[in-house]
């Protein structure tokens, strides 16, 4: 009941009602006449009318009311021809519509990061969403030719890797574990490959793109600083095709095509890396019994019973595997399952329906073949979820719908074999059930304002069966209790207000607000510095309690020479509550009693982002400059005094330029500069039984050198064929031959240092590395 | 789905070294702090205390030694007696005979402060024998052999720590440290590996076993994490200290059991 309340004070502003002339109502898909994709973010303008017009959702559904009479509607899409139509409309009407690409895209691949519509960063009300097209910016160069969305991502405002040989990121100044990383709405626990140096997101299976980090919408919850939600492509329901790539140290495949044509279709994608296929060749025995790659496959299939229904059941599973010599075995991935349905209840209520299921797990192995250890944990979910669009008028859309979720964490199990004498260890599973409902509207005020308003709740049952420890301030157990079944341990709850508002100065500028608050439940906790799959996600429980993140940002955004520049500013505080860290020499491995290593504290990050866009021509790209903050305070690190997060890069720019030679060749490059990782170094070094031992000094308390970085690509394209394309990329990474710090190491004892003097000793995991991939595509 | 034929050739080189170098960066010197190492070695009945201080990180010179303080150990008992000052930071006392499975305290006056702290003797966990195996090249070995411990672990926590003694040297870097404990296998009869190294024929191969209060453990272990690097430790700590006073260092008091094998073929 606690939920009612606030709904019934929204309830006054969607009565923004008018009870004369008869009304129409058009609604239907849009989708891609090539391959049948649904288009999202696709726009009907009603010509006749001031400031009429709606945009389809995700799936490709748009509904509009206006009324009765002669209309001309423009169908248009950023990319695709437009279509216009002259109707004289008396009663509700169905009209799916397939769009065109244009010519001239098809010919300039232009790095498109924008909204669909050119000027739509103007006028929604929605705060700055960074979007990727997977086919828009796959010129860009990157590390070991493989197009990758999150590195993309990581080159735009606001968003920071974790640097080379981390996949994990940080948005502005939140933890890595803070972003929730969705594929077709089911989460992804690690998004990285190889310790790092791949997503697991194939492009080539990927539609779209979106990370949201501010103005979060109300249908989103459950980590503290971002969403980046990436949905996989539908397959072409038109006719079979493949395409693919053969890269150096990795290939992959996608196959798809119509179940039946124009009703349903399929997608299969893999990957599998092979840089140890070369290790055979090595001379070394121990190289040669080296196994490292990873694979992995996405797979999708949709069919459209009626006009009124459609089911989707999509899938991926990866993993990565690495052995040395049957000695020592690592391996982890993780699996995903979303089934689907679409359901229209009639032409302005539409309703998804969904069944996720999602798993983390990881395993390692010790073993001489007679005896050893393994090590083993996991993370599952299952969620059933349900969400409303209801298109009210044509001034308000309203979105609702409610989660639950169903979270299974096994924090780890030790097997022995043999004799070495182990005992096998089975740490207590824990159980919780997260939930979420929310009701959101999407509201134009005249001309000018666009507001986006809603309200969420969520809730987290910690749950039996298990044992809850209570611990003293030092970490030690007081007592403990069993329970029983779903049994509840502790509860949590409460209510996440979401708020976006935008004011249309003019067609070309705009001024766009937006808070958030949102409650985490489940937290990462890493052993190292960098993000590894043996990271450990442990609930909120009778000790943990919820990660809560407020945000405020205020932008302004303008577009000069017809949309063909955009530049905004955006600015941003951000508080965060309820923080983990942990106690000094905390142990995270196969540690029932985890929680007692943890400590509590607060953060606070704030900072300005500037951006530069260029998007129209053979020239385009975007230049960025970010100044920001990320501060956390512990009372039980430093005696409470504030310090910087590993990821408080003071001052961080990027620059991603492309240029269409001709229709054959297309060279991009990038850069990137930021402020040096604070770390924490020694301060002293003492003597102990004949050693040297550092001291270690305040926490994060020093810096990395600067990092930077210049890279290059160019892709030839080959002739075209009516049915096969294909082209050829080129890139060199860190063309300078910078080496940016991973690690710094205080050594007396680095090779040709007779001294005796302490050194700081860098290590650099990458220096200029050409590569080159070819590319394909059956059509 | 026509013309599936296409030909091509993949051309690669990858540059795929991680590399190192000495970076100058800049470090915050912490102000000179008071070390204190203090061990009694309930075998050799000797009670040891090194006084020094630590140095900035670039620091070219030595430690300074601390020399004139007075320092006294307390049995169960309350029975205080004082250690000699050697005039080299060191102070010593000998034949100081042990009463195992009680605490000991330790004091120290010095520049006009006090530090106290205190350690539980325990009773020493025999190594019953030591066993080398043949291993093949592989993985992560050179070939030779594996020295395994036999133990039989008491019921209850037991802290080891492993001192080896190779023909004649002892074995004493940083990274030599071998600690182990019980919380996995705990009052089983245990074969440990000894990893840190591989020998070869007519080694002469010493081990100490080493039984440890938890908290003296605990502190080597911190210690040699911190000693071999674990500054890309999520939480990169000092070694908890147990001084009383803000200091340095540890005061330990333990026993060990020794055995001492030749390697045969």
């Amino acid at each position: 009941m606690k939920l009612l309340k606030p709904l019934i004070v929204l309830l006054p502003f969607f009565c923004v009602l008018n009870i004369n002339a008869q009304k129409v109502t058009i609604s239907g898909n849009i989708t891609d006449s090539a391959n049948g994709e649904d288009l999202f973010g696709a726009a009907v303008v009603v010509a006749d009318m001031e400031n009429t017009g709606a945009r389809t959702n995700v799936y490709g559904f748009y509904s509009l009311t206006i009324p009765a009479g002669q209309h001309t509607l423009i169908y248009r899409s950023s990319g695709y021809e437009n279509k216009t139509f002259e109707l004289n409309l008396s009663k509700d009407t169905l009209i799916n519509l397939e769009l065109t690409l244009t010519k001239e895209v098809q010919e300039i691949e232009e790095v498109e990061i924008t909204s669909k519509r050119t000027n739509n960063n103007i006028t929604s009300a929605q705060m700055e969403v960074t979007r990727l097209d997977p086919q828009s910016i796959k010129t860009i160069p990157i590390l070991f030719g493989e197009q990758d969305v999150m590195k993309t991502l990581q080159l735009t405002p606001g968003i920071k890797g974790g640097g080379e040989g981390s996949a994990g990121f940080y948005v502005r100044g939140g933890g890595a574990d803070q972003n929730l990383i969705l594929l077709d709405e089911s989460t992804v626990y690690n998004a990285s490959h190889l310790l790092g140096f791949f997503s697991v997101f194939n492009s080539d299976a990927i539609k779209d793109v979106a990370l949201y980090k501010s103005g979060i919408p109300a249908e989103y919850g459950g980590r503290a600083s971002s969403v980046m939600d990436v949905r996989m492509r539908d397959g072409n329901n038109k006719k079979f095709g493949a395409s693919g790539g053969i890269g150096l140290i990795s290939s992959r495949l996608t196959v798809e095509g119509p179940i039946v044509k124009d009703k349903g279709s399929f997608i299969v994608s893999g990957r599998r890396s092979y840089a140890d296929l070369f290790l055979v060749f090595a001379e070394d025995e121990t190289l040669n019994n080296t196994t490292l790659f990873f694979y992995d496959l996405n797979a999708k299939a949709n069919y459209k019973i009626n006009d009124r229904n459609r089911v989707y059941l999509s899938g991926y599973f990866g993993r990565d595997k690495f052995s040395l010599d049957d000695q020592f075995g690592f391996d982890w991935g993780n699996a995903t399952g979303t089934l689907r349905w679409n359901h229209l209840f009639n032409d302005k209520l539409f309703v998804n329906t969904s069944l996720i299921y999602s798993a983390f797990d990881y395993r390692f192995k010790v073993s001489d073949g007679n005896n050893g250890f393994g090590i083993l944990s996991q993370i599952r979910d299952v969620n059933l979820k349900q969400d409303y669009n209801y298109y009210l008028n044509n001034n308000n859309s309203l979105k609702f719908g409610f989660n639950a979720i169903h979270h299974t964490f096994e924090p780890g199990k030790l097997e022995a074999e043999g004799d070495f004498g182990f005992n096998e260890i089975d740490l207590d599973n824990k159980y919780a059930i997260e939930i979420g409902a929310y009701v959101q509207n999407e509201q134009k005020i005249g001309d000018r304002w666009a507001l986006m308003y809603g309200l969420r709740y969520s809730g987290f049952n910690y749950m039996g069966e298990g044992t809850a420890y209570d611990f003293d301030e030092a970490g030690n157990v007081l007592s403990t209790e069993a329970y029983e079944s779903w049994e509840s341990i502790a509860y949590y709850q409460g209510f996440e207000p979401r708020f976006s508002a935008s004011f249309i100065i003019n067609e070309r500028n705009s001024i766009k607000a937006g808070y958030n608050r949102i409650f985490q439940y489940i937290h990462q906790l890493s052993n190292t510095t960098t993000s590894s799959p043996t990271d450990v996600w442990v609930p909120t429980s009778n000790n943990v309690k919820p990660q809560i993140g407020d945000q405020v940002a205020v932008g302004y955004y303008r577009n000069f020479k017809n949309d063909e520049y955009q530049v905004s500013v955006e600015t941003y505080y951000k508080w965060l509550q309820n923080q983990i860290d942990y106690r000094p020499n905390a142990n995270l491995l196969l540690n029932g009693e985890i929680e007692k290593e943890l400590v509590y504290g607060k953060g606070r990050s704030f900072g300005v982002e500037f951006q530069i866009k260029k998007t129209k021509g053979d020239f385009t790209g975007w230049f960025n400059y970010t100044l920001s903050r990320a501060l956390r305070t512990f009372e039980d690190i430093d005696n409470g005094a504030e310090f910087s997060a590993r990821q408080d890069r003071i001052h961080d720019l990027n620059l991603v330029l492309t240029y269409n030679i001709n229709k054959q060749f297309v060279v991009s490059t990038s850069f990137v500069y930021y402020t040096g990782d604070a770390v924490t170094f020694p301060s002293s070094i003492y003597e102990m039984d004949g050693y040297e031992v550092p001291y270690v000094g305040k926490r994060n308390g020093n810096r990395f050198p600067d990092y930077h970085r210049l890279d290059l690509g160019l892709t030839y394209y080959m002739k075209e064929r009516k049915h096969f394309e294909h082209n050829i990329s080129f890139s060199i990474y860190n063309v300078y031959n910078r080496e940016n710090a991973f690690s710094v190491r205080f050594t007396d004892s680095f090779e040709g240092n007779t001294t005796g003097q302490t050194q700081a000793v860098q290590t650099a995991l990458f220096k200029l590395i050409p590569s080159i991939t070819y590319n394909f595509k059956i059509k | 789905m026509r013309k599936l034929i296409f030909g091509l050739m993949v051309f690669h080189i990858i540059f795929f070294t991680a590399c190192q170098k000495v970076v100058d960066l800049p470090v915050t010197d912490a102000e000179p702090q008071l070390v204190i190492n203090a061990k009694y070695d309930a075998i050799k009945e000797e009670v040891w205390v090194k006084l020094s201080k630590s140095v900035g990180v670039f620091s070219t010179s030595d430690f300074p030694e601390i020399t004139g303080a007075s320092i006294t150990i307390t049995d169960v008992n309350g029975t205080i007696t004082p250690l000699v000052d050697q005039g080299d930071g060191t102070y010593l006392l000998e034949n100081y005979t042990p009463i195992y499975d009680s605490e000991y305290q330790l004091k120290v006056s010095v520049e006009g402060e006090v530090y106290e702290a205190s350690d539980e003797l325990q009773n020493v966990v025999a190594l019953d024998s030591l066993v080398p195996e043949f291993q093949e090249q592989s993985a992560f070995f050179e070939s030779g052999y594996v020295v395994f411990m036999h133990i039989a672990d008491p019921a209850g926590s037991n802290f080891y720590r492993v001192i080896r003694k190779i023909n004649g040297e002892y074995r004493n870097k940083s990274n030599d440290q071998f600690l182990f404990d019980d919380s996995f296998t705990d009052g089983n009869e245990q074969r440990v590996p000894i990893f840190s190294e591989f020998y070869q024929v007519d080694d002469t191969v010493q081990v100490e076993l080493i039984s440890y209060s938890e908290k003296s453990f605990t502190y080597f272990d911190e210690l040699g994490a911190i000693a071999n690097g674990a500054s890309s430790s999520a939480a990169p700590a000092n070694p908890t200290s147990y001084w009383s006073n803000d200091c340095l260092g540890h005061f330990s008091a333990f026993g060990y059991d020794t055995k001492t094998i030749v390697i045969e073929e």
